[in-house]
């Protein structure tokens, strides 16, 4: 793959909460040991929501493909959860 | 483990669907009529489903809401009771293309394919048929 022109970042960003019943239930979750499956599902979703969000922003720059991509996640507060996923747009020929 | 090859057969649906988004462009004039007819013996001709949406993926994107069709490509939400997900489907939507994207759903376990909507390059979340 050749990268022919670079077009800076592009990312998507997504704030979800978990719901306030949900949140009890994770936090029973939370108290023995294991996976907390609630939050598991709240931020596989998130991801893939920043994600289709990145993509579209590197559309409209008019990418085709992106590099380096990188997840970064954050709380704000206690209950909500921040999730950027961010990269380099770029125009990229595939190798001939 | 083999790449499995991801394209979708093109059926009477996802035509359908496809010449109606072109038929939507040309009443929106931005196609001449040689190039709608050419466009749309692309879509007709076509074995897969990839090869019938390059009748279109050089257009630009229909502003407003894309004509679905009958038989549809509007994501249907999952099982009732399970909560809704973002982008997920139960099955593809008609003229969806599959991507190369996959992966395991931690929460259903269910293997995961990532399809586009030609329309509006929207991608949607759909599992893989059992097999």
């Amino acid at each position: 793959m050749t990268i022919e022109r670079d077009l800076g970042v592009a990312f998507g960003l997504v704030v979800r909460s978990m719901g306030a019943i949900k949140s009890i239930g994770a936090g029973f979750m939370a108290m023995r040991q294991g996976e907390v499956t609630q939050y598991t599902e709240l931020l596989e979703d998130s991801r893939r929501h920043a994600v289709d969000r990145m993509i579209e922003n590197a559309r409209l720059l008019g990418a085709n493909a992106i590099v380096a991509m990188r997840f970064d996640s954050s709380e704000i507060g206690t209950q909500l959860t921040e999730i950027v996923a961010y990269g380099t747009a770029v125009i990229a020929q595939p190798a001939s | 483990m083999p790449p499995t090859d991801p394209r979708s057969i093109a059926g009477d649906a996802d035509r359908e669907r496809l010449l109606l988004l072109l038929r939507e462009h040309y009443a929106r004039g931005q196609l001449d009529l040689d190039d709608m007819s050419q466009r749309v013996e692309t879509v007709l001709v076509a074995r897969y489903t990839d090869e019938a949406a390059a009748a279109i993926s050089d257009l630009p994107l229909l502003s407003g809401p894309a004509p679905t069709g009958p038989a549809t490509g509007s994501p249907k939400p999952g099982r009732l009771g399970q909560r809704r997900r973002h982008g997920q489907s139960r099955e593809p939507g008609a003229g969806w293309v599959p991507t190369t994207e996959r992966f395991r759903d931690p929460s259903t376990r269910a293997i995961t394919r990532v399809w586009v909507d030609p329309a509006d390059l929207s991608r949607h979340y759909v599992p893989e048929p059992d097999r």
